[in-house]
């Protein structure tokens, strides 16, 4: 049973579920501007920016996430971000980076300017946090 | 010679056995792709389940609204052909690149292709088809990003017109025994409406309409991505098939030159003794006929 002021929260990418748990507040960049979800969120679907998403849980922790676009919805005491790519703050290590940056600069002649420009800003806000 | 026969069966049986070797390791290394392939076709349901249920809820929402992707354009039909980069698969290979003639027989429209696998790229090369664009590496480990590589040019040209729809042909999985060379419809998407709501029940941004657009986009990509997990886990599959086959025939192979060489070899062993029982015998005559001319 959830607490009253908690809610689900699922952050997923095409590879797998980055996150899932209650959680007393989500906040993220939607394209209206920043955003917190508490619990009892009215019915909401909104596009995501990148952006570093914040996660409070009910024990006063939290965590932080690196979510590359995509859409959030939220309905029913649960909040779903379904993202282009993310990744847990946590997890972001020196090597992986690397390699993205790389991938990213072979591309980058593939990519539409959107895209160039979404992949590029997820590249500084990792770099930023390492 | 007796004993030179046997001699290039113990070869052939030694031949049998190492490549039985190499069989039975490629069996064990597919075995073990399998399970990894399988559990990232697992981990990647939700994402796109979430994404079909919130496109379904989206279009419900907007009865009136045409979606980017689910419009019909007038030029060429194009056909994602995904084969793999090695073979050793049994039909994997070739049921992909048959299906494509199947599909090229049938289509009404002209048929723009492009390949993904080194497999079909040689099959294009030999046959003279003009690609849009080949694709190799891709089914070893499947990426989001190539997977919207891929499929990015030709969702823009369907948007703008030039495209009537894209198929892709590809082996599904159901399971380690069973895989199916199927064709896949990703374009125009078609998006059941079952949520059945009369108008939007929830607040948007930026608009309805551009969050619809963008959630099909993602479906989309999610639902090639998958498949190209799919292709991967089913070649693994295959191939496990074929090396197992391969090794239980190598197995029967060696049974059989073993029993051809025992054979020989008695056959050579009778010969000798026939030779020397026949050789004492004559000698023994030789002998008495000696003994009874000197009496």
């Amino acid at each position: 049973m959830s607490e009253a002021h908690e809610f689900e929260l699922v952050v997923a990418n095409p590879e797998g579920v980055v996150f899932e748990g209650l959680v007393v507040q989500l906040l993220l960049r939607s394209a209206g501007g920043d955003i917190a979800f508490l619990a009892g969120h009215g019915p909401y679907v909104g596009e995501v920016e990148v952006c570093l998403a914040v996660v409070q849980s009910a024990d006063g922790g939290s965590e932080q996430i690196v979510v590359d676009g995509g859409v959030v919805r939220a309905g029913g005491n649960r909040v779903i971000v379904l993202a282009r790519d993310a990744e847990l703050a946590s997890s972001i290590e020196q090597e992986s980076l690397r390699r993205r940056r790389e991938r990213y600069e072979t591309r980058l002649q593939e990519l539409d300017d959107a895209t160039a420009e979404a992949e590029l800003r997820g590249l500084e806000l990792r770099g930023a946090l390492l | 010679m007796p004993g030179g026969r046997e001699r290039a069966l113990r070869g052939r049986i030694k031949s049998v056995n190492s490549t039985k070797k190499i069989t039975k390791a490629m069996e064990l290394i597919a075995a073990s792709r399998i399970v990894k392939a399988v559990s990232r076709i697992s981990a990647a349901r939700p994402y796109y389940r979430e994404m079909s249920a919130l496109a379904s809820e989206l279009r419900a929402s907007l009865p009136g609204y045409a979606p980017l992707l689910m419009g019909e354009g007038n030029g060429p039909h194009a056909v994602i052909v995904v084969t793999a980069d090695r073979g050793l698969c049994g039909n994997y290979n070739s049921a992909a690149i048959r299906e494509y003639e199947r599909f090229v027989a049938s289509s009404p429209e002209p048929v723009e292709v492009v390949g993904v696998g080194r497999k079909v790229e040689t099959y294009f090369k030999y046959h003279k088809v003009d690609t849009v664009r080949q694709f190799n590496n891709v089914t070893q480990y499947p990426t989001v990003d190539l997977a919207a590589a891929i499929l990015n040019p030709l969702l823009n040209r369907f948007i703008s017109g030039e495209l009537s729809g894209v198929t892709v042909i590809s082996s599904r999985f159901y399971s380690v025994g069973v895989q199916r060379t199927e064709r896949t419809r990703l374009l125009p998407v078609e998006v059941p409406d079952t949520v059945g709501a009369s108008g939007p029940d929830f607040e948007a941004e930026p608009s309805i309409e551009g969050v619809t657009d963008l959630v099909l986009r993602q479906l989309v990509v999610a639902e090639f991505f998958g498949l190209l997990l799919e292709a991967a886990a089913a070649e693994h599959a295959a191939r496990q098939t074929a090396m197992k086959n391969a090794t239980d025939n190598a197995s029967e192979l060696v049974k059989t030159l073993t029993r051809v060489m025992n054979r020989v070899r008695q056959d050579a062993i009778t010969t000798e003794i026939t030779e020397i029982v026949g050789g004492a015998e004559a000698l023994r005559k030789t002998t008495r006929k000696k003994v009874g001319d000197e009496r």
